[in-house]
């Protein structure tokens, strides 16, 4: 995937799980900044799990606290 | 119209999913209604036939107001129609029946014609919208009998109203559209056939009259905070062996199966309140009820503001996999879809949860008319004395609020001990 696909993947299952998310905060923390609580991350991460193919164990999960972090990690796994 | 929370006094129809002729089973969606909250889909509680709507789309009723007539399956003649109007039966209170006059073979059709000179059958006609010029008949010499008609009426696909409407503003062929699993063409269908998106709801000025979710939520605490002569105890719990129990649980699965720290927490609770049945149950009519199945309530946030909380059933008899399978399924929905009126109703104790990074401690308001409600601050990391040293352990601050009426300080102990318990002993 491109670095540019990895972005509208990851926004997109923003957009579905948060619909209310402004998503164009890249760097800001998913559950201080944005308000999304573990269920929602849990739902985001299955969506781009799910559509990237890329697995995300749990204690990986955990330190994805921003879009830009969660691109970069697929990124790194898809090159 | 259902009653879909305790608080609630009137619904709004805001769509049928069936109509006139529809077949229904028990646990069908048969209806939207829109509450002070959001949005329900309300189930059907028997099987049968739909004969009547009886209040229209857009129209707002109380609580116990008939929406609709069913007839029950299997009593084929003189057969007793029931009103839908609860979908708990706390509050099916009335249900009138109504015995269906019809007669058919008092007025039998003329041989050879193509009309339909029964009144009986043309109102029946009438009533489930079926042409009968299009019906081709097989009674005597080709008359349209009354079976044809019930026939004609469900190979019909049936249109809710709501999506008949659509349809005429947007110039759609409702034969077009691909049906939904269930058959029925819904609002929702000419929508995506239509591929327009509803006008944005324009947003509410500061200083304008509060949201309907607020007002509702503010009805329901003040009349908490007024009538319930609350107390409460709090305990500090250890969950590091929760915490590793659960980390074990995870540690071969992918994220579609991972189970979150709530949880464990709900499978606790729910078996403690088995364990103190004191704290499960109602105070109502000015007497005490303890419930005898645990339907636990779970507090959700909305992003937006405000919360609903639907309802785990029978939560104490349900394994961690199955607990975190509803628990998603309903968080997810409370947030993002809609929830069915059967998992807004029968709550006899809540949960709520500020989870990971936030207070370390929540005194929560009882959901009236329950007796109790259990609260849970973020896990946090902190010394804790083990034996004679001290050592770094996963803790949390759980508080019960308890109606006093119904529940004395010594259940509310003994169901936090409980609580505990359940997590360090059989925590997953």
């Amino acid at each position: 995937m491109t670095v540019d696909e990895i972005h509208a993947l990851v926004l997109e299952a923003l957009a579905e799980v948060a619909p209310d998310v402004d998503a164009s905060a890249s760097d800001a923390d998913l559950h201080d900044v944005l308000g999304l609580d573990s269920m929602d991350l849990l739902n985001l991460t299955d969506l781009v799990v799910t559509r990237s193919g890329v697995e995300i164990p749990g204690h990986d999960a955990a330190g994805l606290r921003t879009l830009r972090l969660i691109e970069d990690y697929l990124a790194a796994r898809t090159a | 119209m259902p009653s879909l929370g305790a608080d609630m006094e009137y619904g709004t129809i805001v769509e049928w999913l069936v109509g006139p002729g529809s077949e229904v089973s028990r646990g069908d969606v048969v209806a939207v209604v829109e509450t002070e909250k959001s949005d329900l889909d309300v189930e059907v509680f028997s099987d049968g036939t739909v004969r009547e709507l009886l209040v229209p789309e857009g129209v707002r009723v109380p609580v116990g107001t008939p929406i609709a007539m069913i007839e029950p399956r299997r009593t084929r003649r003189g057969a007793a129609v029931q009103p839908v109007q609860s979908a708990q039966p706390p509050v099916q209170r009335a249900a009138v029946t109504v015995p269906e006059q019809r007669p058919p073979e008092l007025h039998p059709p003329e041989l050879h014609s193509p009309e339909l000179h029964s009144p009986v059958l043309r109102r029946l006609a009438g009533r489930l919208r079926v042409d009968v010029a299009a019906v081709s008949g097989t009674g005597p010499g080709g008359v349209v009998t009354r079976d044809d008609i019930e026939r004609a009426a469900q190979r019909r696909r049936p249109v809710t109203p709501r999506a008949r409407r659509l349809a005429a503003e947007r110039g759609l062929d409702l034969a077009s559209i691909d049906t939904a699993a269930s058959g029925v063409i819904t609002g929702a269908d000419v929508e995506r056939a239509t591929a327009e998106v509803p006008p944005p709801v324009a947003p509410v000025p500061a200083g304008a009259a509060p949201d309907p979710m607020r007002a509702a939520i503010a009805r329901q605490m003040e009349r908490a905070w007024r009538e319930i002569p609350h107390f409460q105890v709090a305990d500090t719990v250890d969950v590091s062996g929760a915490m590793a129990a659960l980390a074990a649980v995870n540690a071969s699965r992918g994220v579609h199966t991972r189970v979150l720290a709530g949880a464990v927490f709900v499978r606790a609770a729910a078996r403690a309140a088995v364990a103190v049945p004191a704290v499960n149950g109602w105070w109502r009519h000015g007497g005490g009820v303890e419930a005898p199945d645990v339907h636990l309530g779970i507090v959700v946030a909305l992003r937006a503001g405000g919360l609903v909380a639907p309802v785990i059933h029978d939560a104490a008899s349900k394994d961690l996999d199955t607990i975190m399978a509803e628990l998603r399924d309903l968080v997810t929905r409370a947030r993002s879809g809609r929830l069915k009126a059967s998992e807004m109703t029968g709550a006899t104790f809540t949960l709520t949860q500020l989870g990971d990074d936030e207070a370390d401690t929540v005194v929560p308001i009882i959901h009236p008319p329950q007796r109790a409600i259990l609260g849970l601050g973020a896990v946090r990391r902190l010394p804790w004395v083990d034996g004679d040293e001290v050592v770094v352990r996963d803790v949390m601050r759980a508080s019960l609020s308890a109606d006093h009426r119904a529940v004395d300080g010594r259940s509310g102990s003994a169901f936090l001990r409980a609580f505990g318990r359940v997590l360090r002993e059989d925590p997953v």
